[in-house]
């Protein structure tokens, strides 16, 4: 009887040590990438660009298709050019299905991140809304979550870009 | 004995005869879709009295008009240029050149410093596999090479395009022992007009320092060219189209270098006006690269810097030359107005 009981408590005690494991990791899959969301529309690096490029249709984007020197016979860069801000992918041909944001870039201080940074910001609200960068220098706080990269540009204390992108 | 020497003899004659022809047949001839391809090659039958040779990229084979270079200035030139052209290549090509010439002056694109490693096979393939093969395609294709390729294959390109046979097309039947040619004294023209929507800077780099493998080749053609009594000159072409955009920083750093030892440098970038260029008209695909009005106002402005700032001779009063390039510019005024009236 008394084997029986330490044989269940030793069952229970090893699959309590285990289950915090198994929520890390469940944590580490579910991680938010950094985005972008702009008119209720979410802007991802990495993620399919078809529905989100769909959505944003009316804000009539200037198109800049950039073909590589062999004109395009290994896929095209695309720019999409928005009041504010402008989107960067890569497809392997106009209509793709697969077609990918690479980057979102914003242009001006019209938009904002979710937390509220913008181009002209202080460096200083940067790191008050998203805490310590994984990387930072005199000119650059980079952050990264999941696949992603968020990157603040930074001069005299001040952001002077924004851009999400795949992280390298 | 003797008679069956002669048998093997002849039938390794023979084999390698049929070798040769079925790689002359799987090759790529390049004649009428990736038509950079064959811009390598077709030096070989202009080699000689190119007093300025134009190595680089893209921006070089597309930004630079020989004909017009000699039609204003009597300048006689050659554009080595092939796509994403990386700087060892272009020392290797300069090598290569010297084989034939000795020009007065090497005008080099700055652009491709921002690659310190070989990119992929096809645009390997298609700046190595034209050169004629000596020690200097054997040490170009060496240094070039990526992980996946083999020396051995661009020896014998058979290796390599033998696949090829189940697309074999009337093109490669047509150009198997003869091509046409598809540039002008290495210059490839582009007569679509396709205008600059929008001004769009590069994405952000994590890096913007120049790898040291092309300070080291920079050095190299520097050093080869002082060698030779060559001016090397150096010039940024005045396209910045975001997917191929040239940054302040590296900007920065061509400037120091050309300061520290005192050669010319021209980034055209700035002097796009002065130059008249209009990004509406003049570039045939939306900002990337000039067309061939953008480049004759790039060339006919650069001409005037290569014959008053550096002293390329006019050489018009030469009888032979004169007869080659009336021929050339001959050439290139009917396919300029071929392609821009249909």
């Amino acid at each position: 009887m008394n084997k029986r009981y330490v044989r269940i408590f030793v069952f229970l005690a090893a699959f309590l040590c285990l289950l915090p494991l198994w929520g890390c990791e469940e944590n580490v899959s579910k991680e938010e990438p950094y985005s972008f969301t702009v008119d209720g529309v979410t802007l991802t690096p990495g993620a399919k660009a078809k529905d989100a490029l769909a959505a944003l249709a009316g804000r009539n984007p200037v198109v800049s298709v950039g073909k590589s020197c062999l004109g395009g016979v290994d896929g095209e860069d695309v720019n999409y050019v928005y009041a504010g801000f402008h989107v960067q992918t890569f497809r392997q041909s106009e209509g793709h299905p697969d077609e990918e944001i690479r980057w979102v870039i914003l242009d001006d201080d019209s938009v904002a991140t979710d937390q509220g940074i913008t181009i002209g910001a202080e460096a200083s609200a940067v790191k008050a809304a998203y805490g310590a960068p994984a990387t930072e220098s005199d000119s650059l706080l980079l952050y990264q979550r999941g696949k992603t990269t968020l990157r603040f540009g930074v001069r005299e204390g001040r952001v002077v870009s924004v851009s999400f992108t795949v992280a390298e | 004995m003797k008679k069956k020497l002669i048998c093997c003899f002849c039938i390794l004659l023979v084999g390698g005869i049929l070798l040769w022809l079925a790689q002359l047949l799987v090759v790529p001839k390049y004649m009428t879709s990736n038509r950079e391809g064959a811009l390598v090659g077709e030096y070989y039958s202009h080699a000689g009295a190119n007093d300025v040779l134009f190595l680089g990229d893209c921006e070089v084979y597309e930004s630079f008009t020989p004909p017009t270079l000699w039609e204003e200035y009597g300048i006689t030139s050659y554009v080595r240029g092939t796509p994403q052209q990386l700087i060892w290549q272009s020392y290797y090509l300069l090598e290569d050149t010297l084989r034939y010439e000795t020009p007065k002056a090497v005008v080099f694109n700055v652009y491709a410093m921002r690659y310190g490693e070989p990119q992929n096979e096809a645009y390997n393939r298609i700046t190595l596999d034209g050169m004629e093969l000596s020690p200097v395609k054997l040490r170009a294709v060496l240094a070039s090479m990526t992980e996946e390729e083999s020396l051995t294959s661009y020896l014998f390109p058979l290796l390599r395009f033998h696949s090829r046979w189940k697309e074999l097309g009337a093109e490669d039947f047509r150009y198997l022992l003869e091509r046409d040619h598809v540039s002008h004294n290495g210059y490839l023209m582009q007569t679509g007009v396709s205008p600059m929507e929008a001004q769009i800077a590069g994405t952000p780099l994590m890096d913007y320092a120049i790898p040291e493998i092309c300070w080291d080749y920079l050095n190299r053609m520097r050093d080869l060219c002082r060698e030779k009594g060559i001016e090397l000159i150096l010039v940024k072409a005045p396209t910045n189209f975001w997917k191929y955009y040239w940054y302040d920083e590296w900007e920065e750093q061509i400037v120091s270098y050309a300061e520290e030892h005192q050669l010319s440098y021209y980034n055209f970038i700035p002097l796009a006006e002065e130059i008249g260029l209009d990004w509406s008209v003049d570039t045939y695909d939306g900002g990337a690269h000039l067309n061939v009005t953008g480049a004759e106002k790039l060339t006919s402005y650069f001409g005037a810097i290569l014959r008053e700032d550096h002293g390329i001779a006019d050489r018009r009063g030469e009888e032979a030359l004169l007869l080659a390039w009336n021929e050339k510019t001959e050439r290139y005024r009917w396919e300029k107005t071929e392609a821009t009236h249909e």
